[in-house]
């Protein structure tokens, strides 16, 4: 046993998060947000399970249907139907998919990247953190929804190049918190121990400290998947997301613009969803960021 | 304070050179012939061939760099293919516009946050902290954009209190900027509850405490000046956020900004005004973020003499 792996146990945070798994119950906000996303899952898994009526079927004799609460809705549609006679519940619940794998796709590739630049400017310091840092500077300066606007002016929107897009404006986050928490833990008796007794530069980052790093990046990496979505729906809105047919909740809520003064509920469910999925989110990391401690 | 200054301003040149650069490289790098981006799709090959000899897209790409930059450092951001009038005056005209919805927006923003954080902050755990904690989270997760529209819907359709769309007089701001001020309240809030508690455990406060002031005025004389710091940095580091919200309220309130103007170059395919905007804005950010920063140096006697500032 190298004394590495006795002090670098502090340090495993994903087996600690496991670990405190049963110790569920006092942590209620990792509850509700985990059973919220269940539910997203749930659709963003088995839409057609879920989903009452095609996402792309519209029924013109029953354009605008009111939700069945109205006088005149049923339980035919339940939400109602769009400006086309299209199930909002459906399209909804297909809309789910979408967000949460441009989101989740985004947030993984900013967290590779932005570890990835972290883990290098802080580990190596010198010239090469300057750099590394200086391009973040860049990065900061521009307004994220500015850049990704920008870029999506000129890049075909698809699941993929929206996901990358917004990974653009986000590794930064990523790159400068590690960089901090590398700084720290760069001098830490541990790592000098594993320094002392020969290990590499690629030994330790992987083994030392890249380990207890990891719980930071998934409390913040499912902040971005939220944040994303978020980004997504906006920009989608604007005509720069996903194309329609294809249902995103940003989409649904341009596509019914029109028919704002007349049938408010057709914008008013897709930013319930949004709201919905984004909460879930965000409360699931809190709770994580909890378990894992304050220490974060 | 000279040579902070100094650095401060080599640096900013230095973000702006990159900024230059990377712009310049998103037009010109991804795939795509930015000459096509900006004809519509059905021109004709010659019609493209001689927008690509216009653009100067056939020179190599350091000499394509060099005329683009010391044009922009003239002022010159090339003309608009819509509007027919230099990019750069296009969007001087449409900046009022934003920034007069932004910093109404961070009014709202600092008159609500500090209502929230000061009465969560000053007692922790209580059920109003729970209350302000839990409005946060909601706020976050809400799109503000989406938001408007509820706010168009109730407002302007149903109690027709308030002018759905466009910029005039007071009326025109309330719904925009109260809108937009919700990308900024919950960081906001949240950091003023944080500080506040923190100074509240300071021992310059517990001096205070001793020698028999009341509550309030120890709020007010003691725990104002420490937050307004960290208020100025706050909104320095969010302003950037607020001006990309800014970009998608200003399309759901029709608000004649810059946002509006780029949603309209977008559908023009008239790129030159999206560089434009991009290039402006993000010098508008910097400096802002500039004078933040020597602003809470004038304030913080700490950052002045620590060596280089960062």
């Amino acid at each position: 046993m190298t004394v590495g792996e006795t002090t670098s146990e502090r340090g495993r945070t994903v087996r600690g998060l496991l670990n405190s798994m049963e110790g569920i119950r006092g942590h209620p906000l990792l509850v509700v947000g985990g059973l919220m996303l269940a539910v997203c899952m749930l659709a963003v898994l088995f839409p057609g399970a879920l989903a009452p009526h095609d996402p792309l079927r519209s029924d013109i004799g029953n354009r605008l249907a009111p939700p069945f609460w109205y006088p005149d809705g049923s339980m035919e549609y339940p939400l109602g139907t769009d400006g086309l006679g299209r199930d909002l519940l459906s399209r909804m619940i297909y809309s789910a998919r979408i967000s949460f794998t441009i989101g989740v796709a985004g947030a993984a590739v900013s967290a590779v990247v932005g570890v990835a630049v972290g883990l290098v400017a802080g580990y190596f310091g010198g010239f090469l953190d300057t750099v590394l840092m200086r391009l973040t500077d860049i990065q900061l300066a521009f307004p994220s929804t500015l850049l990704a606007i920008a870029l999506l002016t000129v890049v075909t929107p698809s699941v993929i190049s929206i996901g990358l897009v917004l990974a653009v404006t986000l590794w930064v986050w990523h790159a400068r918190t590690i960089r901090g928490m590398v700084l720290s833990i760069r001098e830490s008796p541990f790592v000098l121990g594993a320094r002392a007794l020969g290990a590499s530069n690629g030994r330790i980052m992987r083994k030392y400290i890249t380990p207890f790093v990891l719980g930071q990046v998934l409390v913040f990496g499912i902040i971005q998947v939220a944040i994303i979505i978020q980004l997504e729906t906006g920009l989608s809105y604007l005509g720069l997301g996903i194309r329609p047919p294809v249902p995103s909740w940003g989409n649904m809520l341009a596509e019914n613009r029109e028919y704002l003064t007349t049938v408010p509920w057709v914008a008013i469910f897709p930013g319930l969803a949004v709201i919905f999925a984004v909460l879930g989110l965000s409360l699931f990391s809190e709770g994580m960021r909890e378990i894992l401690g304050r220490r974060l | 304070m000279g040579r902070y200054v100094l650095n401060r301003l080599l640096q900013l040149i230095l973000v702006l050179f990159g900024v230059s650069i990377a712009i310049f490289l998103i037009l010109r790098v991804i795939p795509g012939d930015p000459a096509a981006l900006m004809l519509p799709i059905d021109a004709p090959r010659e019609q493209v061939e001689h927008l690509r000899e216009v653009l100067g897209l056939k020179e190599p790409l350091h000499v394509q760099y060099l005329t683009f930059i010391s044009n922009a450092l003239r002022g010159d951001l090339g003309d608009s293919f819509r509007w027919k009038i230099p990019a750069t005056e296009l969007v001087l005209s449409r900046l009022p516009a934003t920034l007069q919805l932004t910093v109404a927006a961070m009014a709202w923003a600092v008159v609500l946050s500090l209502i929230m954080g000061v009465l969560a902050g000053a007692r922790q755990g209580s059920l109003v902290d729970r209350f302000v904690l839990a409005l946060n989270s909601l706020i976050q997760a809400t799109p503000s954009f989406w938001f408007g529209l509820v706010l168009i819907i109730v407002f302007a359709l149903r109690w027709k209190a308030l002018p759905a769309m466009g910029r005039g007089n007071i009326e025109h701001v309330l719904m925009p900027s109260f809108t937009l001020s919700l990308v900024l309240i919950p960081t906001l809030a949240l950091t003023i509850r944080t500080n506040l508690h923190q100074i509240l455990h300071e021992d310059f406060v517990r001096t205070a405490r001793a020698k028999g002031l009341s509550e309030g005025v120890v709020l007010l004389k003691h725990a104002t000046a420490p937050l307004l710091i960290s208020l100025i940095t706050i909104l320095g580091m969010q302003f950037g956020r607020l001006l990309g919200g800014a970009f998608i309220i200003e399309v759901v309130f029709a608000w004649p900004g810059i946002g509006d103007l780029t949603l309209q170059a977008i559908r023009a395919r008239d790129y030159t005004v999206v560089q434009a905007v991009t290039l402006i804005v993000s010098g508008v950010f910097v400096l802002v973020n500039l004078f933040v920063d020597l602003s809470y140096a004038f304030i913080d006697p700490r950052v002045r003499l620590s060596r280089g500032g960062r």
